[in-house]
């Protein structure tokens, strides 16, 4: 039952992050945000600092649904301002930049293993509740992208996608398009953060390496860009394959489970991309 | 105090510019940036050090140096090459997943501990000289010779300037671009061979080493400006400097966020590089 619970409620928060990822970040703007982890971790990291370091009780922690957000939000507003200059694969190294620069000061301000014992929240204690909370925010998501999806604005988008040239001509601002988008999708990550932090009680760098990234990216290749159902899919694909490895190398040692789930997952990642460049259920070619 | 931490800084700096060489040699024959082009320096190192064991030093690192270029050629050919008419981004995600493919094969053979492979370098520090500044300098300057008198003089580094500027017209002179393809990636290999071999020498090594010196020489790719070659070495050479300086005075962590924080400064105020002519619309 409690193996159960624990994969329902990582499978709950990646799917909030893969749907962030893939629906909102990939999925309209078009960029291929590989550091886009680094909203994931400053929600945690965040988190962590509240409650370890400025000992937060466990009401006043429910600011972190404030604070993170805000944070990463002005972090994305800056990354989205620099789309205007750069495009394809200097944004890629723009946004992969981003992610080690907030790893880099998530080790200087939490040290080496992260923050651990994190406070739950006042009435979040326990892990059901976590993970009705976790739903909750799920399901908004979902509803809110599906209704994206229907408003006209995805229309812009789409525009904007094939030709930046003729979306400007048609009058669109698309640097106002592409900031409304990335501080949104940071947004959603970084609450996925808070409570991938508040579920494991804790901030393990491992979690949001780059290695960690690229994986999460090959997950949304994989699962079909701008596929809702493809997002969830994948990210049930990602909490298995995860759980297998960790107990299947429980005893032998810490380094295998990782390292052999980021081979699988970057050998998954070039299959991917020559076999299979629309993924699972996607419409859109890489 | 100061003049050994620019001495080093200097030699830091010509293993970052040949790292960067080879970089900017990929970016310009592929339009790419190839992430896991610093891996080449993990294969040499992890060779030198399985090699080192059985050989003397020079085999050694010959031999590892023979493997490095092998690997190279062989990732364009099997990997990349298919991936070509797929686009630029999807070539370089290829080339990310290939990076975490190679680093995580490596960790499951050899663990993630750090190899140390100074034994060599206390043997001869003894008698008074460095390994590293005794053959590395010479020996980068020599290749950077020879790179530019074979990129400006030889008729097979003309094509290659030719395959650089203008793709679609070398195709119109029946210029056979794949050969040359693979040549420019075994001579970006052998570059990021040498500079591998020196710095698993002096910091050993382990599977992720190439991570941060691919931060550092992007860094001074796109500061210097891609397609200005030297620009490129002259930017690595002082990003070089400030990085031991910087890690020597504030702390290593600080290194690498300086360099990212230049990088960014650097993309935002002026996209083409310092040293670079107009390429890309700003």
């Amino acid at each position: 039952m409690e193996l159960i619970l624990s994969l329902v409620t990582k499978f709950i928060i990646y799917s909030i992050f893969l749907i962030s990822l893939n629906n909102l970040m990939i999925g309209k703007s078009g960029y291929w945000a590989i550091g886009h982890i680094c909203f994931f971790y400053i929600g945690a990291v965040v988190t962590g600092i509240l409650s370890v370091i400025y000992h937060f009780s466990a009401s006043l922690i429910y600011l972190t649904f404030f604070i993170a957000p805000l944070i990463s939000s002005v972090i994305a507003f800056l990354l989205s301002v620099s789309t205007s200059r750069l495009k394809g694969d200097f944004f890629m190294f723009i946004s992969i930049s981003i992610a080690i620069l907030c790893n880099v000061a998530a080790e200087y301000i939490a040290g080496p293993s992260g923050f651990s014992g994190i406070n739950r929240p006042a009435g979040l204690t326990s892990d059901i509740s976590i993970l009705s909370v976790s739903i909750v925010f799920f399901i908004l998501t979902i509803i809110y992208v599906k209704n994206f999806n229907r408003h006209p604005l995805n229309r812009i988008y789409s525009l904007t996608r094939t030709s930046e040239k003729s979306a400007m001509s048609f009058g669109i601002n698309v640097l106002r398009n592409n900031v409304k988008i990335f501080i949104l999708s940071s947004i959603i990550a970084s609450i996925s953060g808070i409570l991938f932090a508040f579920y494991s009680t804790g901030t393990d760098p491992q979690r949001f390496s780059l290695n960690e990234a690229v994986i999460l990216f090959a997950l949304s290749i994989i699962g079909g860009i701008d596929s809702i159902k493809g997002s969830i899919i994948a990210a049930i694909f990602y909490v298995l394959v995860i759980y297998l490895l960790d107990s299947l190398f429980s005893g032998v040692s810490d380094i295998y489970a990782t390292k052999i789930a980021s081979l699988v997952f970057g050998l998954i990642l070039i299959l991917a991309i020559k076999y299979k460049p629309n993924g699972l259920f996607g419409k859109r070619k890489i | 105090m100061f003049l050994e931490l620019l001495k080093y800084g200097f030699v830091f700096g010509i293993l970052l510019s040949l790292i960067s060489l080879g970089f900017s040699l990929i970016y310009n024959i592929l339009k790419i940036v190839d992430f896991s082009h610093t891996d080449r320096l993990t294969i040499a190192g992890y060779s030198f050090y399985i090699l080192s064991f059985h050989l003397n030093i020079f085999y050694s690192i010959l031999i590892s140096l023979c493997i490095t270029v092998i690997f190279t050629i062989f990732t364009e050919r099997f990997v990349y090459s298919s991936m070509r008419e797929k686009g630029t981004s999807a070539l370089m995600l290829t080339s990310f997943g290939f990076s975490i493919v190679i680093q995580s094969i490596l960790a499951i053979l050899f663990t993630s501990e750090i190899k140390p492979t100074n034994i060599i370098e206390h043997a001869i520090s003894n008698t008074g000289f460095y390994l590293r500044e005794l053959i590395l300098i010479p020996v980068s300057l020599l290749f950077l010779g020879l790179l530019t008198l074979f990129l400006k003089k030889s008729k097979t580094g003309i094509s290659i300037r030719a395959i650089i500027s203008n793709n679609e017209r070398a195709l119109f002179y029946k210029l056979p671009i794949k050969r040359y393809i693979s040549i420019m990636f075994g001579i970006s290999g052998l570059l990021a061979g040498i500079a591998g071999i020196s710095l698993s020498i002096s910091n050993g090594i382990f599977p992720t080493m190439g991570f941060k010196y691919m931060i550092f020489s992007f860094a001074a790719c796109i500061i210097g400006g891609l397609r200005n070659l030297t620009g490129v070495v002259i930017i690595s050479i002082l990003l070089g400097v400030l990085i031991i300086f910087s890690e020597a005075y504030i702390s290593s962590l600080a290194s690498e966020g300086m360099a990212l924080g230049i990088l960014l400064l650097v993309l935002i105020l002026k996209p083409n590089g310092i040293f670079g002519e107009k390429l890309r619309e700003i």
